[in-house]
């Protein structure tokens, strides 16, 4: 089986493409496995033995000619872009899988895509419509993402688009090079002083808040890392701590010695980005500064031992509460009730604060008990579980307005016998689905259930149009099913008797 | 990024755009027209601000 795999995203998602393509091997020793990536990120691959051949997306190549004054740049982008895209094609892959879930990738899949060629991930149909030909694309789509309810974490999602089931070993270091010469001391703290975006980061001033803090509890010695773009914040930190405590190795090492110096950390602290995923891969514990928009379900760290500290910003992670879990996970401690930390198997962390807790009125405990039932009324809706019961009495008028509404669009639909019918009544259906959006504006809570419903719509393709109403109709009539599971008698009853917010 | 490429880029952009709507209006969906939209959405990750937004489609 000859695969193509594409990962176009930055570095943090191509580690944690590794332990799926990993299995990918582990299961199809005699098969070869293709990865497209970005020049840029293409340092990620380094020590990724299962992969057997690297494709780089030329991104300055193609789009130089269209930056020059020339007229004819864009048909010198296309004759570049064609480089690449008739190479791949004489490939002819087996399957190609696109663990990018972006238009572009979409776009490129659909292009080097040869008659026969499995698919899983976004493509497109020859219509130019986004084509999702998977259930597990499907769900990313529609729940995957800051704000939304998944908690499947990226890896296992990876891994279910390759169709494998990871193992240990499939997180494990590959070979890494000897950094005796950095002159490392015999125990020590990785920080990462970066992030790949801004919003992710930490300051200079909170780092050395936390630092200052972490010195009263437990002196240790620190080493920073970090990438070019962070080397006047490791020269500020290294200016700022006394002399000794701090080795500052920030833009001094390529990838593969950063994750040589995390292999011997006892512990590395820092934002989402590439080193957390690394030291995933090599088996050391992080705690993660998870600050800002971020859904840690999806990105965390999944060493044993680590923990995560969310925060919408860095004002809500006190330098305190840091350093006191730094010395608390070096000391092998218990840890502050609530506290989120990585546990093996699906959902990755455990944490009594995203658990339903004791109802209260307080925003964070609606936030918890709000989280909760959208993560389980996915799993009804997904793997077949039981249903959760309706978390307030708003879901159950919701479900009343989207029956109504539905049953609507479903007569209507009926009465669609041939194109005129549809011009006729396409104002009808279409004010059905703004009154299907208007509800789940209304009723958070219903929004999982409606993307779902909104999902299987978005994959129709281009079909006769008999066969079009019909694939419309049982996505409204498998819809109306969802719904009439909260009005038929259950033992369902209301968890919480408070009004909404 | 510098600004004169930034410029350049959007500059490039409008002529993709404008481009691929002609391709589509005349001849369709075509090879060209996709090869086309691989262009501007290359060139949309290049542009601060320019955000590649989800892949969201019309339903039929």
């Amino acid at each position: 089986m000859k695969s193509l795999v594409i990962q176009l995203a930055r570095l943090g998602d191509i580690y944690q493409s590794w332990p799926a393509l990993r299995a990918l091997k582990r299961r199809q020793p005699a098969g070869e496995i293709h990865l497209l990536t970005r020049p840029r990120f293409a340092g990620a691959c380094e020590g990724l033995t299962a992969v057997d051949r690297v494709h780089l997306l030329p991104t300055q190549q193609i789009l130089q000619p269209l930056v020059s004054s020339s007229i004819s740049g864009i048909e010198e982008s296309l004759e570049k872009l064609r480089e690449l895209t008739s190479a791949l094609r004489s490939e002819n892959f087996d399957q190609i899988v696109n663990l990018s879930f972006s238009p572009l990738s979409s776009y490129l899949v659909h292009q080097i895509e040869t008659n026969g060629t499995k698919i899983k991930g976004y493509t497109r149909f020859s219509d130019g419509y986004l084509r999702i030909p998977d259930d597990m694309s499907a769900y990313f789509y529609a729940q995957v993402g800051p704000g939304r309810p998944n908690r499947f974490h990226l890896c296992e999602i990876f891994a279910t688009l390759l169709g494998v089931d990871l193992s240990p070993p499939d997180w494990q270091a590959p070979q890494l090079p000897a950094i005796d010469h950095l002159g490392l001391p015999g125990e020590f703290v990785a920080v990462h002083v970066g992030a790949s975006e801004s919003h992710k980061r930490v300051t200079y001033s909170k780092w050395i808040n936390i630092l200052s803090h972490l010195r009263k509890l437990r002196p240790v010695k620190i080493a920073l890392i970090g990438g070019s773009d962070e080397v006047a914040i490791g020269e500020q930190m290294a200016a700022a701590v006394p002399a000794g405590e701090l080795t500052n190795l920030v833009g001094r090492l390529d990838l593969l010695q950063t994750m040589a110096v995390l292999q011997r950390a006892s512990l590395l602290v820092g934002p989402d980005s590439a080193p957390l995923h690394m030291a995933s891969l090599v088996g050391v514990p992080s705690l993660n500064l998870s600050v800002g928009e971020l859904n840690f379900w999806e990105t965390g760290p999944r060493s044993p031992g680590s923990v995560v500290l969310p925060a919408a910003s860095e004002e809500d992670l006190p330098s305190d509460t840091v350093a006191d879990m730094v010395a608390r996970l070096l000391q092998h401690q218990r840890l502050p009730f609530a506290t989120i930390q990585a546990c093996p198997g699906t959902p990755s962390y455990t944490g009594l604060s995203r658990q339903v807790g004791a109802l209260g009125t307080s925003a964070t405990q609606v936030g918890a008990v709000t989280d909760e039932f959208a993560w389980q009324l996915l799993k009804a809706i997904y793997q077949g579980d039981p249903f959760p019961p309706p978390p307030d009495k708003w879901f159950l008028e919701g479900i009343c307005q989207l029956i109504d509404v539905n049953s609507f669009v479903i007569e209507t639909l009926q009465a669609v016998h041939e194109p005129k019918d549809l011009q006729t009544r396409a104002g009808l259906l279409d004010r059905g689905e703004e009154i299907i959006e208007t509800v789940a504006k209304l009723v958070p809570s219903l929004i999982p259930a409606i993307r779902w419903y909104k999902t299987e719509k978005v994959r129709l393709g281009p079909l006769p149009f008999i066969e079009l109403r019909d694939r419309n109709l049982a996505i409204q009539k498998m819809f109306q099913d969802f719904l009439e599971v909260y009005v038929q008698p259950t033992d369902f009853q209301p968890s919480v008797t408070k009004e909404a917010p | 990024m510098t600004t004169e490429i930034e410029a350049y880029l959007l500059q490039a952009l409008k002529k993709l755009e404008k481009a691929s709507e002609e391709i589509r209006r005349t001849k369709g969906y075509t090879a060209e027209a996709e090869e086309l939209q691989i262009l501007i959405e290359l060139a949309k990750e290049q542009v601060p601000h320019e955000k590649p937004c989800h892949s969201t489609r019309e339903t039929r």
